[in-house]
């Protein structure tokens, strides 16, 4: 018994570190492996706080183009309400949505990154207003998350811009019923990859990608990007690349969808063992 | 340690801290450059500070940022990797001399073996912090991209504050 005090007090310093670095590399593998973040995050009171008063300060040199942005969705509000749905611009889709079964929660993003492989941001809403984990968050662009994590007042948010874990499944407007999969190649914030559309289907550059009604997260027919180029490489399927319809770096207001029977087929899901 | 140090090692901190969070994560230098200067405070911590204190400090130090960065425990991992491999770096005798080792305090004679202590110690904190973050053999040539340009960023912001702080006075 001595023995091993000893040695314990011997090395003291480095079995206080291997037990630091096991708390810290738990932390980093909960997020990478379960979308969990566990105590390093500042959606709580304090970092919000101290977020909100740096966002605000830095939207202060951006006020211009945050002000185009609502304008133009205002613009796109009180433009002619039919042929909307194949309206080229993106910026209206709360026209086209069937917002029946959702209710819409009005937010602000107060934190940002968009540099990271798996970038997250904080939205100023939380469960004091009946937001929960798993719900779909979109700006007035477009899709841009959904929620991992949420605090009384403030929610965490994993960003579309991740390169572990797709958000939506998207669909092309143009197609009936033709799904595929988003993927973010890690560097660039507004190009992403369609995965999944065979090469037979007959796609144009310009044609318009929005969630499917598949989700129970996100209304049909939100925006998720527009088709910049594709190619036909060697096998069966398109090499699409999308342009985002979200700017995530400059977009301030966001909204939150939820479900107002989430509750009930989370827990139908849950019950008959169904992966979604 | 005298009282004087430790309140320009707390100034040190918080500097740092502001610093990083305010300054360099909103250059928007794109995703191949993103430096994390908080290394710098474990890299000029006293040389005589017990060892426990020293990556307890590193700890606290890296949960605080990531915490304001919401960067789940990369920078903890990093700072404590690099306060525990610092020693190595660091004279043994009893009264090195700092115009030839390595002797970590708030006023730096600048010497060979203090340009390889902080180049090495934050090309390692580096890639220690893409690596977990990227978490993917796929992408190693970015990780090491990204490790190469952020370490060079890096050691050029170093440097600034080492001539606006941190310079010895020659006598």
């Amino acid at each position: 018994m001595g023995r091993i005090l000893t040695f314990i007090i011997a090395y003291r310093n480095t079995f206080l570190f291997i037990i630091l670095q096991i708390f810290s590399l738990t932390a980093i593998f909960r997020f990478h492996f379960y979308q969990k973040a566990a105590f390093f995050n500042n959606a709580n009171a304090v970092g919000a706080s101290i977020n909100k008063t740096q966002t605000t300060w830095r939207n202060y040199f951006y006020l211009q183009e945050l002000n185009e942005n609502l304008l133009m969705q205002n613009a796109a509000l009180l433009a002619n309400k039919q042929d909307t749905l194949h309206s080229q611009d993106t910026a209206n889709w709360a026209e086209k949505i069937n917002t029946s079964n959702f209710e819409i929660i009005p937010a602000h993003i107060i934190f940002n990154t968009t540099n990271r492989p798996s970038n997250t941001f904080v939205i100023d809403k939380g469960s004091n207003h009946n937001v929960m984990v798993g719900l779909g968050v979109a700006t007035s662009g477009g899709i841009a998350g959904k929620v991992i994590n949420v605090y009384p007042n403030y929610a965490l948010c994993l960003s579309i811009l991740n390169v572990n874990t797709p958000i939506v499944m998207p669909k092309i407007l143009e197609l009936e019923n033709k799904s595929g999969t988003i993927e973010w190649g890690g560097s660039n914030p507004k190009m992403a990859k369609l995965k999944g559309i065979h090469k037979y289907e007959e796609i144009k550059a310009g044609n318009h990608v929005v969630s499917s009604g598949y989700s129970i997260n996100f209304p049909e027919n939100i925006p998720v990007g527009t088709i910049k180029t594709l190619s036909k490489p060697g096998g069966s399927m398109y090499d699409i690349e999308i342009e985002l319809a979200a700017h995530l770096k400059t977009d301030y207001y966001a909204y939150v969808f939820r479900n107002k029977d989430k509750v009930i087929l989370d827990s139908i899901i849950e019950l008959n063992q169904i992966v979604p | 340690m005298k009282r004087s140090d430790i309140v320009g090692y707390i100034l040190l901190f918080l500097g740092l801290i502001a610093l990083q969070v305010i300054v360099l994560n909103n250059l928007d230098l794109g995703a191949y450059i993103k430096p994390q200067i908080l290394v710098l405070f474990i890299l000029l911590l006293p040389i005589d500070i017990n060892k426990s204190y020293l990556l307890l400090l590193a700890f606290i130090a890296g949960l605080t940022v990531d915490f304001l960065m919401n960067t789940n425990g990369l920078n903890t991992s990093g700072m404590l990797l690099v306060a525990f491999i610092r020693g190595l770096w660091l004279p043994k005798e009893n009264n090195p001399r700092p115009e030839f080792n390595v002797v970590p305090s708030l006023k730096i004679k600048l010497n060979g073996k203090w340009m390889s202590y902080i180049l090495l110690l934050t090309t390692i904190f580096h890639f220690n912090y893409f690596v977990l973050e990227f978490f993917n053999f796929k992408y190693i040539f970015r990780i090491f991209t990204v490790t190469i340009l952020s370490t060079i960023f890096c050691i050029f912001v170093q440097w600034i504050i080492f001539k606006l702080f941190l310079q010895a006075k020659n006598r």
